[in-house]
């Protein structure tokens, strides 16, 4: 099959490679009809992750059809949770791999499953304790083969696979797998209040979920930040009033915008490869270049300072290794709150497709590109630099 | 490995304190060959008996509690 494989930095080659196997008894094997790349698989592209090897298939948000099932499913195995399953079921795939049965994925924390990661002495060494494994997100992660191709090994599949009901396009519903729900999840970390007012730095296709997951949890208003016109204006679109940061001055701006009092709750939707003016920004390019230091938090640091006093700091934005000079100054003296995680993906996907069934939201609205498996490598270079107004590709295999 | 009579030694299944799983302990005695500058290089491999051991009884805990060990094994991937 065709698969997009990682080659170093700059470097996704789409390759000829073997089909995906049932590996274990609870597998399924999908053949993938839509898939998408994220913001995060950026950072594999800009090489900032140090356990991707070559060779390694990424991309962790797809869909498809069942066209083949493990043991488990055959037989009235006990660890089958029950779900029934069959050849042709059309399903979408969260992009974190949970067991079902441990004691995060109990507690509804399917990111933090303890069975999924094969790599978790890995993680363990570098984390503290291993979370949940991931599609096509390096080694750390279990180094699972990614759905940017035409097949995927989907393990513990029971637990996995969420199936789609007629009516409903892969466009509306692929997003499923990660974006829709990581926003959403992202809005619920700001602890909203009706009529409360969220700030929410980056404009991607994650700050746009979020952005409209906000008022659909009860935000009065929120205020976006960017710097690109096309998803200032997505944003828009959404009901945001937005800032952009090359023009303004974003704290003073939103101290005017709230009465000085500062937004109940801010969410940082850029993560490590934040984009730092002046001597700021200068300051952090200069040490990860020199891996001194390894993630870039500017977004994060703003986003505390401007925070109001006992609001909220929602961070759905990836982070990789440490940061430097974090004001835990104002975190603290101010009282703040932090919530973060990978998505737990599981826990939203009922909830978002009513929504979506109900027409709350018709997620397809993100798509700016769609091309070709094949034409993947160009589809990460206009990606990563914002060209051609690109704010989201689906590919299709 | 061997398990020698060391005070305590072998495999022990016990409520973890907050009484929320099962804690499975393995009490053992080791001689690293090439003694303590042997065991650290083994560590830098991933080869200390330690790690072994913790590696073996997180595969277990993979086992009991989904009924398999996750694996990438055999996966396809592209040219390295």
């Amino acid at each position: 099959m065709k698969a997009v494989c990682w080659q170093g930095a700059k470097k996704m080659e789409v390759e000829t490679v073997p089909d995906p196997k049932i590996l274990n008894p609870r597998d399924a094997i999908i053949k993938i009809t839509s898939t998408a790349i994220c913001g995060s698989d950026l950072h594999l592209y800009n090489g900032y992750n140090p356990t991707m090897k070559p060779g390694d298939i990424v991309g962790h948000e797809f869909m498809g059809e069942i066209v083949e099932l493990g043991g488990a499913f055959k037989n009235g195995n006990i660890h089958n949770k029950g779900k029934s399953l069959a050849i042709g079921d059309r399903v979408v795939v969260p992009f974190t791999i949970s067991c079902g049965s441990c004691f995060f994925c109990n507690r509804d924390l399917w990111s933090l499953c303890d069975n999924s990661n094969p790599n978790a002495w890995m993680a363990e060494a570098a984390l503290g304790h291993s979370p949940s494994g991931l599609f096509g997100y390096s080694h750390l992660t279990g180094g699972y083969a990614g759905g940017q191709a035409e097949y995927a090994r989907v393990p513990f599949a029971d637990v996995g696979l969420f199936k789609i009901p007629d009516g409903l396009t892969d466009e509306q519903v692929l997003f499923f797998t990660d974006i829709f729900p990581t926003g959403y999840m992202a809005a619920e970390n700001c602890d909203i209040e009706p009529g409360d007012t969220v700030a929410i730095w980056g404009c991607g296709p994650v700050g746009q979920f979020a952005i409209r997951s906000a008022f659909m949890l009860g935000a009065g208003r929120v205020i976006a930040i960017d710097r690109f016109p096309e998803r200032l204006q997505m944003a828009k679109d959404g009901g945001a009033e937005v800032l952009n940061y090359e023009e303004v001055e974003v704290g003073e701006a939103l101290k005017e915008m709230t009465g000085g009092r500062g937004p109940d709750s801010v969410m940082d939707a850029v993560g490590m490869e934040a984009h730092g003016l002046g001597l700021e920004g200068f300051y952090d390019k200069a040490k990860q270049a020199v891996r001194l230091e390894t993630d870039r938090p500017n977004v994060l640091r703003q986003a505390i300072v401007a925070c109001r006093k006992g609001g909220t700091v929602s961070v759905p934005g990836v982070y990789t290794g440490f940061v430097d000079k974090m004001p835990m100054g104002a975190f603290m003296n101010k009282g703040l709150t932090m919530k973060t995680g990978q998505t737990h993906v599981h826990r939203y996907l009922h909830k978002l497709l009513d929504h979506v069934q109900n027409g709350d939201i018709d997620p397809s609205f993100v798509i700016t590109h769609t091309m070709p498996l094949e034409q993947a490598p160009h589809g990460y270079e206009i990606f990563c630099e914002k060209k051609d107004n690109c704010i989201k590709i689906v590919l299709k295999p | 490995m061997i398990l020698r009579d060391v005070d305590n030694s072998g495999i022990h299944f016990d409520e973890t304190p907050d009484h929320r799983g099962t804690e499975v302990k393995v009490v053992t005695e080791y001689k690293p060959l090439g003694g303590a500058i042997g065991d650290a290089i083994a560590k830098l491999f991933g080869e200390s008996p330690k790690q072994q051991l913790g590696d073996d009884l997180r595969r277990f805990k993979m086992l009991m509690e989904t009924g398999e060990i996750a694996t990438t094994e055999g996966q396809p991937k592209g040219h390295s």
